[in-house]
């Protein structure tokens, strides 16, 4: 089996039928892709970068759909802008998540991962035992201003330490992000970003250990097969290439039991 | 095509976990691939053989090479000349098993050093350089007419394509210490159009690379090594054809499979992935 724990696409009401996520399932079969996490950007217009309560919602609706349409196709994740409101996200993570059948939560470059406002909807996740997926990338140029870094989902991870989060894109955090998060358990670390280069996959696996490395591919950004070449480039155990094709994500994926 | 599994054990072994189909194509030549080492990190299959290694395991039967050393190096000619030669060792050993040899060297031309020339002199005496490569980022001089113009005169003469290089890795990751920025695709563009008669290719151009030099330039090729996004194959396919786009794996700095799964899955019909695979490039003269 295996699970692409990073795809994109955006919901657009111009598109009711979808056609992007039937494209995105004809992908998956012919890539031999069974099951993907699914992060839908919002569809806003302007800066898509701060978008309200009520476009979150209507991406959470439209996931809700979709898992009720294709069960066992998709994973999904709550995109949520924590800049809005804590107790407008909280809610969205009770509706949706806690009582709902969206999996997790995706966060991006809305707010650095550091920043002390967003203690209070970890603390819910972490609570709830809710995964995370959080963006990170150390940039040399190109770097958005409250974009965060491995460093940063570090810290993170320090003052919330059973908060579980994917830390996404081991090709743009480089071996230094691997060593930031190291020695956090509660860290795990997605393949996907930037182009297929070589010598990554093969450090994380060694420093972190196989339990903490999932596939992801960042599509439709960048192409399915070229990222999931990226798994087989290494010579593994067939039963460690599993975990990281699969059951990695099953696990990371299952909602807890928690409450606030 | 062949159904993976006759070819080795390796993509058979891929076929077993992916339970798909890997359409992987009987004959692939790689149009640009780079041995040895880099300043920034270490690269596991810099070295020849190893390269050549794993190339073969996806039916990869012959590369394009170009020295890493030249990008950095004061002047391009002791890693070029070394390249030279290691290729001819390692050729010595395989020429019974491929009929041909299986790397040709890509050297590196910065035409902002003056002996330039003598690097073009030393590859029109080999007769396996095909390929001369730019990279004006890099090497810090900007493209134009004027310095084209005489390196046209030269491998319109003796029958070379030109290589310009847009990038060697993504600019996001570059080492702090030194950012290099792309080549300017625009820029290029219209410098190219000036030389109609001369084949280009636009080694690891991203998505609007490619388009760009395929949309305005008759006499371009692009490899496919940095093109991505959604069903990336079939979209150059469907806009510009696939006459003029060339495989290209950038290894050792990429791995081989991100290239080889993206023509195996890519949903082209056979027709279009032998053109992509090898007929484009042979139709080069490569």
């Amino acid at each position: 089996m295996i699970i692409d724990c990073h795809t994109h696409l955006t919901f657009r009401k111009s598109d009711p039928s979808n056609s992007e996520l039937l494209r995105l399932i004809k992908v998956m079969e012919r890539t031999g892709v069974d099951k993907v996490c699914l992060v839908p950007f919002p569809e806003v217009p302007g800066n898509y970068f701060f978008w309200t309560g009520e476009d979150t919602i209507s991406t959470a609706e439209a996931l809700v759909n979709v898992t009720s349409q294709y069960p066992d196709k998709f994973y999904t994740l709550l995109w949520l802008n924590p800049t809005l409101h804590n107790s407008i996200n909280i809610k969205l993570i009770e509706k949706y998540i806690v009582n709902g059948p969206l999996n997790g939560v995706k966060l991006h470059i809305q707010m650095n991962a550091r920043d002390k406002r967003m203690e209070s909807l970890a603390d819910a996740l972490q609570a709830y035992d809710i995964p995370l997926l959080f963006h990170a990338w150390y940039k040399t140029v190109q770097k958005y201003e409250y974009e965060s870094d491995a460093s940063d989902i570090a810290d993170l991870a320090t003052r919330f330490p059973k908060l579980r989060i994917l830390m996404a894109h081991l090709t743009g955090c480089g071996k230094r992000g691997v060593q930031d998060i190291k020695k956090h358990q509660n860290v795990l670390i997605d393949t996907s970003g930037s182009q297929p280069e070589d010598g990554f996959l093969e450090y994380a696996i060694g420093q972190l250990g196989e339990e903490r490395v999932l596939f992801g591919s960042d599509f439709a950004g960048r192409e399915m097969a070229t990222q999931l070449g990226r798994i087989f480039s290494v010579d593994m155990d067939d039963l460690v290439r599993e975990k990281i094709l699969s059951k990695n994500a099953i696990s990371f994926f299952r909602k807890g039991g928690g409450c606030i | 095509m062949n159904q993976p599994g006759k070819e080795g054990n390796h993509i058979n072994h891929i076929i077993n976990y992916v339970d798909m189909p890997l359409f992987c194509p009987e004959k692939i030549i790689d149009c640009s691939t780079w041995a040895g080492n880099w300043a920034f990190y270490y690269l596991k299959y810099g070295k020849l053989e190893l390269l050549k290694e794993r190339l073969e395991k996806y039916n990869i039967v012959k590369a394009y090479v170009s020295p890493i050393e030249t990008i950095l190096e004061q002047e391009p000619m002791r890693a070029n000349v070394s390249l030279f030669e290691k290729i001819d060792k390692i050729n010595s050993l395989t020429i019974g098993r491929h009929k041909s040899r299986y790397f040709s060297p890509v050297p590196v031309i910065d035409l902002s050093f003056n002996n330039w020339e003598e690097i073009i002199d030393l590859s029109v005496k080999r007769n396996d350089v095909k390929i001369v490569k730019l990279m004006p980022n890099y090497h810090m001089y900007d493209l134009t007419e004027e310095n084209l113009e005489k390196l046209v005169s030269y491998t319109m003469k003796h029958n070379l394509i030109i290589s310009i290089q847009i990038r060697i890795e993504d600019a996001r990751r570059h080492h702090p210490l030194m950012k290099v920025k792309d080549v300017d695709i625009i820029k290029t563009v219209k410098v190219l159009s000036q030389f109609p008669q001369q084949k280009f290719i636009i080694s690891n151009g991203y998505l609007n690379d490619v388009q760009q030099a395929l949309y305005y330039l008759d006499n371009a090729y692009a490899d496919i090594s940095s093109a991505e996004t959604q069903d990336v194959l079939s979209l150059l396919s469907e806009k510009y054809n696939a006459e003029r786009l060339l495989f290209s794996t950038h290894s050792a700095f990429y791995y081989p499979e991100g290239n080889v799964f993206k023509l195996a899955y890519s949903g082209l019909d056979k027709k279009s992935i032998d053109k992509v695979s090898y007929e484009n490039a042979c139709e080069l003269g490569l």
